[in-house]
C-alpha cells in the first residue's frame, strides 16, 4: 500500500472543497478573469464575468465602502492585502461572508494587476456568532486574558459583576489594585495566587476559587472563578487564559448572615444562665447548654426514658414533650412550698419546624423561686402595712373628730361667758357708772377689753384650726389682686397713714382661694401694723423664684424683729413685740405658715430691728 | 312698720337673755318680747299663736346651741309647719362655723347674726336687725302667714 496520499487532481476540485475562488484584474480593464470556483461563490453562470462595479454593488452596504477603499488602496500602494466582507449573492439573495486576500504585482508590460483569492468563511463566522451569542448570554462572566494577563475580551456579565464597562476592563490585569481582591477569610490575594496567573504560569486550570472584589461604587462582589488555558506558546505555556466568574454575592452574603446568626444563637444559648435543651422526635436529647448540663447532667444522646427523675415529674415532662412534639407551645408552671420556702419553676417547650414538619422540640427551664418568694414576702408585707395603715387611719380619724368637736365647743361655749363679762361690765358702767369712782370705771373698762381680747384670741385659734382642717380646693390665684384689695381696705380704714405701696402685677399661684386670701391678709395686716409708727412707710409685694420654685415676697420697712428669735415667729401665741407697742395675739403668722405648709411650700423671714421685715413664700 | 306683733327670743343662757333684752331696749324696739328657754318651749308657744288677738311673732331670734331641741331642728320644724313656714327667723349665735351657716340657710333661715363679744357691737347688730326686719323689710300679709 502506498502510504502517500494522492493530491486532488485539479484546481477546480481544490476550490470546490475549500470554497475558494480566484480572480485577477488588470488595471485599466473593465472586467478581469475569474475562476469557476469564484463563479460558484458569487452565484453567476460559469463564463460570466461581473464587472468590479457589479461586485461592489453586491457587497452589503455596511461593508461596501470600506471594501472599495481597501481595494483602491491596494492598487495605489501595490502591496498585499487581506480583508473580509459580506456579500449578497445575486442568484439566491443569501448573504455570505468572504475572506479576501490578494496582492498587486506589476509585470514587465508595466500594467499592474491585482490577483486574489476569495474564501467563503460564512460557516466559520456563523459558528463564531453562535459562540459569541452564547458567551454573551451567559449569566457567568467570561474574560479572555493574554499571556501577560491583560484582559482582551469580556462578555456582558463581567461588566455587571465587576461594575466596569468592557472598555474600562480592556487592558487591566489581575494585579490591578482596584480589585482589592480578598479571600473568604478576608485575607488579600497575593500576586501569584490569582487563578488566571496560576493558569498562565502552570498551564493548569483552576476551579471554584472564591474571591471578593471591590466594585467602583465601594460594594464588594463575591465571585467563584474558573480559569482554563488556551493555545500554547513555543515554551508550552498557554497563549491565553479564559476566565469565568460566577457572581455568588447573594449566596455568599446569605451564608455569611446565616453563619453570624448561628454564632449569635450559639453564644446566646451557651451563655444564658437558664437551662436550654433540645430533643428529637426520637425522644433523644440532642442539645444542652452549659446551664442544662450543670442542672440535669449531660443528657446529650440519651433517650428521655433513660433520664432518671422522680416518677411524678417524669410523667409531667413526658406529657409536655408529647404536646410540644404535637405542635403545641407548652408553658408549664409549678409552684410548691418546701420547708417554708416557695419554689416556682416554669418549663417552656416549643416545636421546631423545618419545612412545616416538626423534627424536634426545644425547651427552656426557668427557676423563678426567688421572684415567687419575693412576691410572697412583699404581699405579706403589704398586707401588714395595709393593716397598720387602717389602724393609724382609724386613730387619726378619731383624733380628728375629737379636735373637730373641741373646736366647735370652743367656738360656742368659750365665747358665751366672755360676752356676759363684757356685756354686764358695760351694763354696770351705763347703769351705775355714776356711783363708781373714776378708777373703778377704768377697771371695768379693763375687764371689758380683756374679755374682747380673749374673744379675738379664740377667733384666731379657730381660724388656725380651720386652716389645718379644711379641705383644699385648687384654683389659679391672683396674689397681686388679693394684695391690692387688702391694702385698699387697710388704707380706707386709716386715712391718715402715708404708705408707699408697690405691687408687682400678675403674681399668680395655684392653691385654695380662701386660704390664700387669709395668708395674704395676715401678712399685709402685719406689714401695715408694724409700719404704723413710720411717718412714711413702704410695703412691697414682688414675685420670688428660687431653685425652680416660684412664689412671692412681702417686704416692709417697719419695726422688723431680731433674727435671733426668728424661729419663734411662726409658732402660735409667740410674739416678738410687747402689746403696748403693737397689739396682736400671735396667731397670724402661725396661720400663714400652716397655709403655706398645706400647699407644700416654705415661708422664710428676714429682718432686723427697725429696718423692716421680708417674708418669702415659695411653692 | 311692724312694732305691734311680739318678738320671740329663744335662748337658753340667762346672761344672753338679759343682754339681748338690754340691746333691744337700747335700740328702742317697742315690740313685746317673749322668751323661750329652748326650741321645744318655742314650738309650744308658737302652736298657740295665729289668732287675731294672739298673732305670730314679727321676728324670731333663735339661738343655735340649746338643750332639748337645738336651733337647727327648731328651725326645720317651723319651716315644715305651713302656718309658720314663712316666719322671719334670725339665727343669733356664737358660732361662726361654716357648717352651721350652711345648715341654717339650707333650712331656710332669714338672717344669720354672729353675736360679737364686744357688747357695743352687739347692740349695734341688734339695732340693724330691728331696723331692717321690723321697719325696712316688707313681710307677707298676716293672712298669708296664717
Amino acid at each position: 500500500m502506498n502510504p502517500v496520499l494522492e493530491p486532488l487532481s485539479t484546481i477546480d476540485e481544490i476550490e470546490l472543497q475549500a470554497r475558494l475562488g480566484t480572480w485577477e484584474f488588470i488595471a485599466g480593464e473593465e472586467r478581469g478573469r475569474i475562476s469557476h470556483g469564484l463563479s460558484r461563490l458569487l452565484g453567476v453562470a460559469p463564463g460570466t464575468i461581473p464587472s468590479l462595479a457589479e461586485v461592489l454593488a453586491w457587497i452589503v452596504p455596511a461593508d461596501r465602502e470600506r471594501t472599495a477603499q481597501e481595494l483602491s488602496q491596494a492598487f495605489a500602494t501595490g502591496g498585499a492585502y487581506r480583508t473580509e466582507f459580506r456579500l449578497r449573492r445575486p442568484d439566491t439573495g443569501i448573504v455570505i461572508t468572504l475572506q479576501a486576500t490578494g496582492s498587486v504585482t506589476t509585470p514587465a508590460d508595466g500594467r499592474p494587476r491585482l490577483r486574489g483569492v476569495l474564501q467563503d468563511i460564512s460557516e466559520l463566522r456563523q459558528r463564531e456568532d453562535l459562540y459569541r451569542t452564547l458567551v454573551g448570554a451567559m449569566a457567568e462572566g467570561a474574560v479572555v486574558q493574554d499571556a501577560q494577563d491583560r484582559i482582551l475580551e469580556t462578555n456582558h456579565s463581567v461588566e455587571r459583576i465587576l461594575g466596569l464597562t468592557a472598555n474600562q476592563l480592556r487592558g487591566l490585569d489581575s494585579f490591578d489594585p482596584r480589585w482589592q481582591a480578598i479571600r473568604e477569610d478576608g485575607s488579600p490575594f497575593q500576586a501569584g495566587e490569582h487563578p488566571s496567573i496560576v493558569t498562565l504560569r502552570t498551564g493548569k486550570p483552576c476551579s471554584d476559587v472564591i474571591m471578593g472584589v471591590c466594585k467602583p461604587d465601594g460594594t464588594r462582589s463575591w465571585v467563584s472563578i474558573n480559569s482554563r488555558p488556551v493555545g500554547a506558546l513555543p515554551d508550552g505555556l498557554p497563549e491565553q487564559v479564559v476566565v469565568t466568574l460566577s457572581d455568588i454575592t447573594a449566596r455568599f452574603e446569605a451564608e455569611r448572615r446565616l453563619q453570624q446568626h448561628q454564632a449569635l444563637l450559639e453564644a446566646t444559648i451557651s451563655n444564658v444562665p437558664m437551662p436550654i435543651w433540645s430533643m428529637g422526635e426520637d425522644w433523644i436529647y440532642r442539645v444542652e447548654n452549659a446551664a442544662a448540663i450543670t442542672q440535669f447532667g449531660d443528657l446529650r444522646g440519651m433517650h428521655f426514658e433513660e433520664h432518671a427523675v422522680p416518677a411524678a415529674l417524669k410523667d409531667r415532662w413526658r406529657d409536655n414533650n408529647r404536646r410540644a412534639l404535637a405542635g403545641e407551645h407548652v408553658v408549664d408552671r409549678q409552684e410548691w412550698t418546701e420547708q417554708g420556702r416557695i419554689h416556682c419553676t416554669v418549663d417552656l417547650l416549643a416545636p421546631v419546624r423545618i419545612d412545616g414538619r416538626i423534627g424536634s422540640i426545644v425547651g427552656i427551664h426557668l427557676d423563678l423561686s426567688e421572684q415567687a418568694q419575693a412576691r410572697h414576702d412583699l404581699a405579706q408585707a403589704n398586707a401588714g402595712l395595709e393593716q397598720r395603715v387602717a389602724e393609724r387611719t382609724a386613730d387619726l380619724a378619731a383624733a380628728y373628730a375629737e379636735l373637730e368637736s373641741f373646736s366647735y365647743s370652743v367656738s360656742h361655749d368659750l365665747r358665751a361667758p366672755l360676752r356676759a363679762i363684757d356685756g354686764f361690765s358695760q351694763a354696770v358702767l351705763e347703769d351705775h357708772g355714776a356711783l363708781l369712782p373714776a378708777d373703778g370705771r377704768e377697771m371695768l373698762q379693763r375687764v371689758r377689753s380683756a374679755a374682747q381680747r380673749m374673744g379675738t384670741l379664740i377667733d384666731g385659734l379657730l381660724r388656725l384650726s380651720k386652716v389645718t382642717r379644711s379641705e383644699l380646693r385648687s384654683a389659679r390665684i391672683d396674689i397681686s389682686h388679693l394684695a391690692r384689695e387688702k391694702l385698699d381696705a387697710l388704707a380706707a380704714l386709716a386715712p391718715g397713714r402715708d404708705v408707699d405701696v408697690e405691687i408687682e402685677a400678675g403674681i399668680t399661684l395655684t392653691g385654695d382661694p380662701d386660704l390664700w386670701r387669709v395668708a395674704v391678709d395676715n401678712l399685709l395686716d402685719n406689714a401695715w401694723k408694724y409700719t404704723s409708727r413710720k411717718p412714711r412707710a413702704q410695703i412691697r409685694i414682688h414675685r420670688a423664684e428660687s431653685d425652680g420654685r416660684a412664689g412671692f415676697t412681702v417686704a416692709d420697712d417697719g419695726a422688723g424683729f431680731d433674727m435671733r428669735y426668728a424661729e419663734r415667729l411662726f409658732s402660735a401665741f409667740q410674739r416678738l413685740h410687747h402689746p403696748d407697742q403693737f397689739s396682736g395675739h400671735g396667731i397670724g403668722l402661725a396661720t400663714v405658715k400652716r397655709i403655706v405648709q398645706r400647699h407644700r411650700g416654705t415661708i422664710t423671714a428676714e429682718a432686723s430691728p427697725e429696718r423692716g421685715a421680708r417674708f418669702t413664700i415659695l411653692l | 312698720m311692724n312694732f305691734d306683733a311680739p318678738i320671740l327670743l329663744v335662748e337658753d343662757n340667762p346672761d344672753d337673755v338679759v343682754l339681748t333684752l338690754r340691746a333691744l331696749a337700747k335700740n328702742h324696739i317697742p315690740n313685746p318680747i317673749h322668751t323661750a328657754g329652748d326650741g321645744q318651749q318655742a314650738l309650744e308657744w308658737l302652736s298657740e299663736r295665729g289668732t287675731p288677738d294672739r298673732p305670730f311673732p314679727a321676728l324670731m331670734l333663735l339661738d343655735l346651741k340649746m338643750p332639748v331641741l337645738d336651733g337647727l331642728e327648731t328651725l326645720a320644724r317651723i319651716r315644715a309647719r305651713p302656718a309658720t313656714a314663712l316666719l322671719r327667723v334670725i339665727m343669733l349665735t356664737t358660732s361662726a362655723e361654716e357648717r352651721d351657716l350652711v345648715a341654717s340657710y339650707r333650712r331656710g333661715v332669714s338672717s344669720y347674726i354672729r353675736k360679737p363679744v364686744d357688747f357695743e357691737k352687739f347692740v349695734h347688730a341688734i339695732g340693724a336687725v330691728g331696723l331692717y326686719w321690723l321697719a325696712t323689710n316688707q313681710p307677707p300679709v298676716q293672712g298669708a302667714v296664717a
